[in-house]
């Protein structure tokens, strides 16, 4: 059930107000009939998530069309003119540079950047807010940026796993776990990967593509002789959109 | 600690120089030895109470100096890990474990259990340390090194170094017991340790809310928890890949309730349940989240207090069950 404002909403009175894209039609429908309950303080929260679904979907094609390298951590790679590459592996925005000066050029110099697929999601979901954001707001709301995989990213964006979720949603981040990878490539050990809403995920590393061939592509990688399958796990993982939506509301009300 | 691993005989003279006078030192020292007097140089790195770290430090001087085919199998082992590990050739890896399963399993315990004391030594070390550890967690089921990988953890925790590998490792040991490793680091004085042993716990996703909280009560309860529910945790595949704040371990509240230890692999008694187990789990599983864990913590402990008491009680129908429940704690969940 969605509840805007504390009315039950329907995805037709959202779309009378906003032309919706597909895919936000498919999180206004699953909010609407899914299993769960979604409450919305205002009309411009939701229309903050539903847009931030569709830049994060926007975002993974664009990462994936400009040719992210995979690298585990230790290997990692960045534009170093933009960002300085810690000891353990993670991207850190250099001092000077504006975090949206850095996070623009990832997307624009794509090939000169390499990590891994939890950290190619966190970059995901930056460059989502930042289409909103624009540059102002998200300097100020990210200075320090800083990319390794999810530690960061809970501070700054409120990322947060659910387990058991009630409902799945264009633009999660879902995780196929492979129980039995070979010790000897831990990075294989599972597969962050954004649901496209079509049936396909982006999984850095292997691509826009469908569970299957995520689940197979791990099970090329598993101790020798094992039965055990990866598999999709019951999780999504998601920024906090109501707390990012606070910082940007506001502003826009001021204007 | 680490270095508890290591032996605790007298010190190797690769090591002891390796020690007072550094990599450099060592590298000087050997490359004058393989000049003056090979068959020594064969001797001292063949040596039994020799740490790894020598032996990494010196591996390109020995390949150089030709003298491969006079290593012990625990050198040449060695070399073939490495060799697997650098190219990440599962295959060669595989084939070695699979033609000398037991000396496979102890050259690595002598890589890490030797080796581990220098983790930082480099990157390309560091990541010989992880993935040695993961071998024997995985393939060997190797849970005396536990500690010793829980102390790396928060070492490098400290250090701003990569701990992701090591985590999973830990956690893939599928040792619900060895959570407590962990939870010791509940009493650091160090912040950074208290912080991290609270995400890998799983105890919370802010960690704002608890800065109140009594250390020590968070630490002595936390530990209370794991003795308490060990036998009943299962392996949920969650790791810092997934998440900033993993929760490794599910716990299963039916076998709580039953008091049956489970796998910790994946939740199943390791005890078929009867008959009658299967209708009182009838009962249970109608119940709300909230009330199934409160009745298996509460038929835990009147279990453990008296066991013919709790005979009696667990065959109650469950709203009975309940009622006791509330009769004993006062209506306090």
């Amino acid at each position: 059930m969605l509840i805007v404002a504390g009315n039950e909403t329907r995805p037709e009175s959202v779309t009378s107000q906003y032309p919706a894209t597909e895919i936000e039609m498919k999180v206004l429908e699953t909010l609407s009939s899914g299993n769960g309950t979604y409450r919305y303080s205002s009309m411009d929260e939701l229309k903050f998530e539903l847009e931030m679904r569709k830049n994060i979907i926007k975002a993974s094609r664009d990462l994936y069309k400009g040719g992210l390298r995979f690298r585990v951590f230790r290997k990692s790679e960045c534009n170093e003119r933009f960002w300085n590459r810690t000891e353990e592996g993670g991207f850190e925005v250099k001092e000077g540079i504006r975090p949206s000066e850095a996070m623009m050029d990832i997307f624009e110099n794509t090939r000169r950047y390499g990590t891994e697929c939890a950290t190619a999601v966190v970059i995901v979901f930056y460059k989502a807010v930042l289409d909103i954001y624009q540059a102002d707001l998200f300097d100020r709301n990210f200075e320090g940026l800083y990319l390794m995989n999810w530690q960061n990213a809970y501070k700054q964006l409120g990322v947060l796993t659910y387990r058991d979720a009630e409902d799945y949603f264009p633009g999660d981040c879902r995780y196929f776990a492979n129980p039995d990878v070979d010790p000897l490539t831990p990075e294989w050990q599972g597969e962050n990967a954004i649901d496209m809403g079509n049936g396909k995920y982006y999984g850095h590393g292997i691509g826009i593509v469908s569970g299957d061939m995520i689940i197979e592509a791990l099970n090329k990688n598993r101790i020798s002789g094992s039965e055990t399958s990866a598999y999709l796990m019951e999780t999504a993982t998601r920024p906090d959109f109501k707390k990012l939506s606070g910082a940007y509301v506001p502003v826009q009300t001021a204007t | 600690m680490a270095g508890d691993l290591q032996d605790a005989g007298a010190e190797g003279l690769l090591d002891s120089i390796r020690h007072d006078e550094g990599v450099e030192g060592l590298r000087s020292y050997f490359c004058k030895l393989l000049r003056n007097n090979k068959k020594k140089a064969v001797e001292l790195i063949n040596e039994e109470n020799l740490n790894f770290c020598s032996f990494y430090v010196l591996r390109n001087e020995i390949a150089a100096a030709g003298f491969i085919r006079h290593m012990n199998s625990r050198n040449m082992n060695s070399l073939r890990i490495l060799y697997a590990i650098s190219n990440k050739n599962t295959k060669d890896m595989n084939q070695l474990i699979r033609n000398q399963n037991a000396a496979a399993n102890e050259t690595l315990k002598w890589i890490f259990c030797t080796g581990c004391a220098e983790d930082g030594l480099s990157s390309k070390y560091d990541e010989i340390m992880e993935l040695s550890a993961g071998l024997l967690v995985k393939h060997y089921r190797d849970n005396s090194i536990l500690p010793a990988v829980a102390d790396m953890i928060f070492s490098r925790h400290r250090n701003k170094q990569l701990i992701h590998n090591l985590v999973w490792t830990f956690f893939e040991a599928r040792n619900p017991g060895s959570l407590m490793y962990l939870a010791n680091y509940l009493s650091s004085q160090d912040s950074r340790d208290y912080e991290l042993a609270l995400r890998l716990l799983g105890l919370t996703p802010d960690i704002e809310n608890i800065k109140g909280m009594n250390r020590n009560k968070i630490y002595y309860d936390t530990c209370r928890w794991i003795q308490e529910n060990s036998l009943f945790l299962y392996r949920t595949d969650e790791c810092l890949h997934l998440t900033a704040f993993p929760q490794p371990y599910r716990l299963s509240a039916e076998a709580k309730y039953l008091n049956r230890p489970v796998s910790p692999d994946d939740g199943r008694p390791l005890r078929s349940i009867t008959g009658d187990e299967e209708t009182l789990l009838g009962g249970f599983r109608a119940l709300d989240s909230d009330s199934r864990l409160q009745l298996a913590n509460f038929s835990y402990m009147l279990y453990n207090r008296n066991v013919h008491q709790w005979n009696e009680w667990i065959r109650f129908p469950v709203q009975d069950q309940l009622r006791t429940l509330k009769m004993a704690t006062g209506g306090r969940s």
